[in-house]
């Protein structure tokens, strides 16, 4: 059990694709600009690795080792279509905000990365803990961002204006620049921070 | 003619694609440490999305469409391009190896990669043309490489400058995207597409 | 703990695989995958079309809220007539427009006296804070009621029977005030030439 929470664990902190790994970065900026599209993709790639994790370590003596990666990206672009094909049948407004940025989710590195990694060389249950890992850190760290420029760059939070009007937007953040600049801070911060954990853990003497 | 060089202009500079539509991140920034290797970056990606966007738009119009099967766009699209990105790379390994050289080798790293999956995908949106899709995505390779050239220069230049320790890296490369991106912000409204 | 899968890997790498398994072994995952696929949208196509309907009666209905039912007019291409008690109270057309990011895709609401009722913006790339205000009070409030010739876009805040330009969104304001009155003219046409 222990050992399940550490595959998951390492996800979210240790290797966070997004402010570690630097992988599928691509979203992180694009959708980003609302919380609310934040989380939906979040959610819709947390789905997707997790369950491409899943299908990929079930069938991992079976596909053959040649046409893995072919095979592998199959099976993402089946789970990313289902995942457009229901977003653009129940919530219809969520679907248009995400755009092409949805589809793309077929071509994350950090998707097919697990798969090859990890997923083709272990057992189902921690493949799975693996995926959800790795999709709640990229959630999480999704979010962060989008909380953050949805903050800043309109004063609402989902939609809710948080800031009265006193506070006069600062509209970069909500476009490009404010994007790249606020994660350039935030992959330095987290960089700072992990830093810092390491060494009070090493003070400690738990390394 | 004018519409097309509009259109051309809109992708490199207007709409980049690297700096205001936030595609083809992770070979941006892991590229961008050597001007050489972006050129060749630049070259090997612009050629990709002309050849793929072309193909893809005849597969959409002749086979997606009329049958009505657009649901399976984004998978047909995915596996036809990286398909067609690993034949392309064995047909320049072996007969055009100088150009092998020169930038054959990035070609993998693209196959899978989300601007070059992107640039048909925002064509179907956009119902394109054929002529239109294929300047389109002229300029998209073109705008990457303008941006992804940028940068490297720009990167060397900041070998020799004193960087805080925990921004030293991405972050640091994050920051300075972020001001390419604000100068490219001033081409916006320049063209009334 | 040796992982006994990797054992099985290692055997498995010094198998020589002929095309025919490496092919198959691809097709079949392609088949399952399409079956997958085609198996969700014919379950969820038509949801996702009814619900489109009903967005699109909804937008309607917010444009014109006292019509009881709305009809496609024929002829014409995505409009749609509002009646109430039989009548018709008005036209919900269409708009278009080159605004400063790029098109700007409008529905108007029109009474068949050339007024206008009500407008939303459904498509638009503004620069948000912006251009992108033109979906909010005041700007949009401006047109109600307005008729074609008020259509006019001005910056003296003593014109209030024009439509004032936003503050740093002239672009995006004379963009939406056109596509607006061409609708109203279209409407205006169509109605006279009946």
């Amino acid at each position: 059990m222990r050992e399940l929470w550490n595959i998951f664990k390492k996800g979210i902190i240790a290797e966070n694709p997004i402010f570690v790994l630097a992988l599928s970065l691509c979203p992180a900026l694009a959708v980003t600009s609302s919380a609310l599209n934040s989380l939906t993709m979040g959610l819709a790639v947390m789905f997707v690795i997790t369950v491409n994790n899943t299908v990929v370590s079930i069938t991992r003596k079976v596909v053959n080792p040649k046409v893995r990666v072919p095979v592998y990206i199959t099976s993402v672009a089946t789970i990313v279509t289902v995942v457009q094909l229901v977003l653009q049948a129940y919530v219809p407004l969520l679907y248009k905000a995400l755009g092409i940025y949805l589809a793309l989710i077929v071509v994350f590195a950090i998707i097919l990365a697990r798969a090859e990694v990890y997923a083709s060389k272990n057992k189902v249950v921690p493949s799975f803990f693996d995926g959800l890992g790795m999709g709640c850190g990229f959630a999480l760290a999704l979010l962060s961002i989008g909380i953050i420029r949805e903050l800043l760059g309109s004063g609402a939070i989902f939609g809710i204006q948080v800031l009265g009007s006193w506070y006069n937007p600062a509209l970069i953040m909500i476009l490009p620049p404010g994007a790249f600049i606020l994660i350039g801070y935030m992959v330095a911060g987290f960089k700072m921070w992990t830093q810092h954990m390491e060494k009070v853990k090493l003070e400690r003497g738990e390394i | 003619m004018g519409h097309y060089l509009t259109l051309l202009a809109s992708a490199v500079v207007v709409n980049n694609f690297v700096l205001t539509r936030f595609l083809g991140l992770c070979i941006f920034f892991g590229v961008s440490k050597s001007l050489n290797a972006s050129i060749g970056m630049g070259m090997a990606v612009t050629s990709v999305m002309t050849l793929s966007s072309m193909l893809a738009w005849v597969v959409y119009h002749f086979v997606l469409a009329p049958f009505h099967l657009t649901f399976l766009t984004t998978a047909v699209f995915v596996l036809l391009i990286a398909s067609f990105v690993q034949l392309l790379e064995m047909i320049i390994k072996k007969h055009a190896p100088t150009l092998y050289n020169m930038w054959g080798i990035y070609l993998l790293l693209i196959a899978t990669n989300c601007v070059v999956l992107g640039v048909p995908l925002i064509n179907v949106e956009s119902n394109l043309s054929f002529l239109e899709s294929t300047v389109s995505a002229v300029g998209a390779g073109l705008g990457f490489a303008l941006a992804i050239i940028l940068m490297a220069s720009l990167r060397e230049k900041l070998r020799l400058a004193d960087v805080p320790k925990p921004l030293e890296g991405l972050g640091i490369a994050f920051i300075l995207a972020g001001m390419l991106a604000l100068a490219f912000l001033g081409f916006s409204g320049m063209i009334p597409v | 703990m040796p992982d006994e899968n990797n054992d099985l890997h290692n055997v498995k790498h010094e198998k020589q695989y002929s095309i025919f398994q490496i092919a198959m072994n691809l097709t079949v995952a392609c088949f399952i995958s399409g079956a997958i696929i085609a198996g969700t949208y014919f379950i969820t196509a038509p949801i996702a079309v009814e619900k489109a309907a009903a967005m699109k009666t909804d937008a309607m209905k917010s444009l014109v809220v006292d019509a009881q039912k709305f009809n496609p007019v024929k002829g014409k291409k995505e409009w749609f007539s509002a009646e109430k008690n039989g009548k018709i109270i008005a036209y919900v057309v269409p708009a278009e427009s080159k605004g400063y990011g790029g098109a700007i895709k409008m529905l108007v609401s029109v009474t068949p006296e050339g007024k206008i009722i009500e407008f939303t913006i459904l498509d638009s790339k503004e620069t948000p804070g912006l251009g992108d205000n033109a979906s909010k009070d005041p700007f949009r409030n401006q047109f109600k009621g307005k008729v074609t010739k008020d259509l006019e876009v001005v910056k003296d805040k003593t014109k209030v029977n024009n439509i004032q330009a936003m503050t740093g969104a002239t672009i995006s304001s004379k963009a939406v005030t056109k596509g607006i009155k061409e609708a109203v003219q279209q409407v205006t046409q169509f109605v006279g030439g009946k």
